[in-house]
């Protein structure tokens, strides 16, 4: 009898969890497609009579979003790119090497992390500003590529260390130097953590809003600001009241959110290794 | 080559970028805040030297220390309720059950969504006339009249979303926690006669402290620096920022970089000091 109300209690606590991840998520894709008469109605209908794609489309292929997707994707490729290559040469010296002063290196990654944003952006700009790279995608790879940084290099560095030292010892015994060893034993054990680490930085740089929105500009103007004028930009001629931005800027969410959901659940393994490695001892 | 050069060698890259655009951004951004630079002055080109002028006048500002209690309240709301909902999905996933890899898999569904995307979802659902909120309770007879959450309700709002966007790295880091505790410590107790709740208490808890600490300072770190997530739940409410909005808006809407960098510093202090009382008091592992 006891393990019968627990076995109820488990599916119905799984169930409210679940519906309450996936609902309001529904809701923005059910705004999205909802024909536009009903889209405001009053009370909110949950299911529309029929399906209407035609916002979704006149938007995903308007220059706007076109341009802010395409450099979504320009900064995100090429941040990421940049991100593992610096951070996993950085992470083997921590993991395998030893050398003055680690230990004060690696407290210090852990340190910036918690610096804000919003304290650091004010400098970042005016010196992104005097060396004319606002507006660039120069001007925004390496600010969000250092962002992400310092958790990379920690992430990549467990993955590292989980290499057997006996390989390792096998290839110096083979007379490789310190930059063979790194390439013949280490990147294909390691692969499994750049693959996590190269999902976390697409994912990171393609969500971010904070950096783009002060230091993007027309050209460069990457999904998240730009979400933010869709209402002004697309100017749509839908028959809804006033003032009322939603099923225009709810279109944009959808569209912009679908690319990297997509991403999480394709990597839904790697990615929990990745962010749980350092969790558990052993 | 010996390991220290070589080492060198490997670190400095990363090491040029996170100086770069992390560290010298601090303290150009301190010596920034000991001047007078905005619109008045041209930003940088007439900048002056005005000592602790900016501090002082944040120490005065109202809407500053409105922004900060607004921030911290919602941070402790956050912290508390975050980690209960965070170790309770933790908790049922942990268990073995049909269904369990799909809510596996749904947990990452908020985490993938941009903040700026979840915070304009709910603010939709939350609206005061066409929100699904409204909608669902008036159909289910619970409310006569439609409620404007945001402008009644506003930190419930925030703090409801950020369950929702927030929470799934702490609840994978719970379970990861949790999957790493020896079934066989749950056998003994049983046969010693623990029941549900003591063994909750006497082996989960303790077992699962190390993931709990992370989880509180990631949580706490996040709410007091959150700025994506509730840039649409504002509700229109002329006073209500946090902390992280109110210096966006001084910075760049009104253009005052000497005033808003001090505030970026005193947010950036207040942060670091919260992680150092955390890590101070839940000591292991670090």
């Amino acid at each position: 009898m006891r393990r019968t109300v627990h076995r109820v209690l488990l599916y119905l606590s799984a169930f409210f969890f679940l519906a309450f991840i996936l609902l309001p998520y529904l809701w923005l894709v059910r705004t999205t497609i909802s024909p536009h008469i009903e889209m405001l109605s009053v009370p909110p209908k949950w299911i529309p009579q029929k399906i209407d794609v035609s916002m979704m489309r006149s938007i995903f292929f308007s220059d706007f979003f076109f341009s802010a997707f395409r450099n979504n994707l320009v900064v995100s490729i090429a941040t990421m790119v940049f991100v593992l290559a610096v951070s996993s040469l950085a992470a083997f010296a921590f993991a395998r090497l030893p050398f003055p002063r680690k230990s004060t290196l690696l407290k210090s990654l852990l340190f910036v992390q918690m610096i804000p944003e919003v304290s650091i952006i004010i400098p970042i700009f005016l010196y992104m500003n005097a060396l004319g790279l606002i507006d660039t995608y120069a001007g925004l790879i390496f600010p969000i590529a250092a962002v992400q940084m310092p958790y990379v290099v920690w992430m990549l560095k467990g993955f590292y260390e989980s290499v057997p030292p006996a390989l390792e010892d096998a290839a110096r015994m083979d007379g490789c130097n310190d930059f063979q060893v790194l390439q013949k034993v280490f990147l294909p054990l390691v692969l499994p953590g750049l693959t996590a680490c190269g999902v976390f930085s697409f994912m990171g740089s393609w969500n971010s809003f904070f950096f783009p929105l002060i230091l993007s500009g027309s050209q460069t103007k990457m999904l998240m600001p730009a979400l933010t004028e869709f209402q002004a930009q697309l100017g749509l001629t839908v028959a809804y009241r006033e003032g009322a931005i939603y099923p225009v800027v709810a279109a944009g969410g959808v569209l912009s959110s679908i690319p990297v959901i997509i991403l999480a659940l394709i990597y839904q393994k790697w990615i929990i290794r990745g962010l749980t490695r350092g969790a558990v001892k052993g | 080559m010996k390991p220290r050069y070589v080492a060198a060698a490997l670190i400095l890259p990363a090491s040029v970028v996170i100086f770069g655009f992390y560290l010298y951004p601090l303290f150009y951004s301190f010596w920034l805040s000991l001047h007078e630079v905005n619109l008045s002055t041209g930003l940088m080109e007439r900048a002056r030297f005005v000592g602790f002028t900016n501090f002082v006048r944040v120490f005065g500002d109202k809407y500053f220390w409105l922004s900060a209690q607004l921030t911290f309240s919602y941070a402790a709301a956050v912290v508390i309720l975050g980690f209960l909902w965070a170790l309770g999905i933790a908790l049922v996933v942990n268990e073995k059950f049909k269904g369990r890899n799909i809510l596996r898999a749904a947990i990452l569904v908020p985490w993938a969504v941009p903040g700026l995307v979840s915070g304009f979802m709910w603010s939709w659902i939350f609206n005061g006339d066409l929100g699904a909120l409204n909608g669902a309770l008036y159909d289910l007879g619970l409310i006569k009249e439609y409620v404007v959450w945001m402008q009644d309700f506003p930190v419930p709002c925030i703090v409801l979303a950020t369950l929702w966007a927030s929470t799934s790295l702490s609840t994978l880091l719970l379970l990861a926690g949790l999957q790493g505790i020896g079934s066989h410590l749950y056998e003994s107790a049983t046969v010693d006669g623990a029941s549900a709740v003591g063994r909750f208490r006497h082996i989960t808890l303790p077992m699962l402290k190390p993931q709990i600490a992370i989880v509180l300072i990631l949580i706490s770190l996040d709410a007091l620096r959150v700025f994506d997530l509730i840039y649409y739940l504002s509700g229109g409410r002329k006073d209500f920022f946090v902390m992280s909005y109110y210096i966006y808006r001084q910075s760049f809407a009104f253009l005052d970089f000497g005033y808003g960098t001090a505030m970026g510093w005193l947010l950036g202090i207040v942060t670091i000091a919260v992680s150092l009382i955390y890590i101070t008091r839940l000591g292991e592992g670090f």
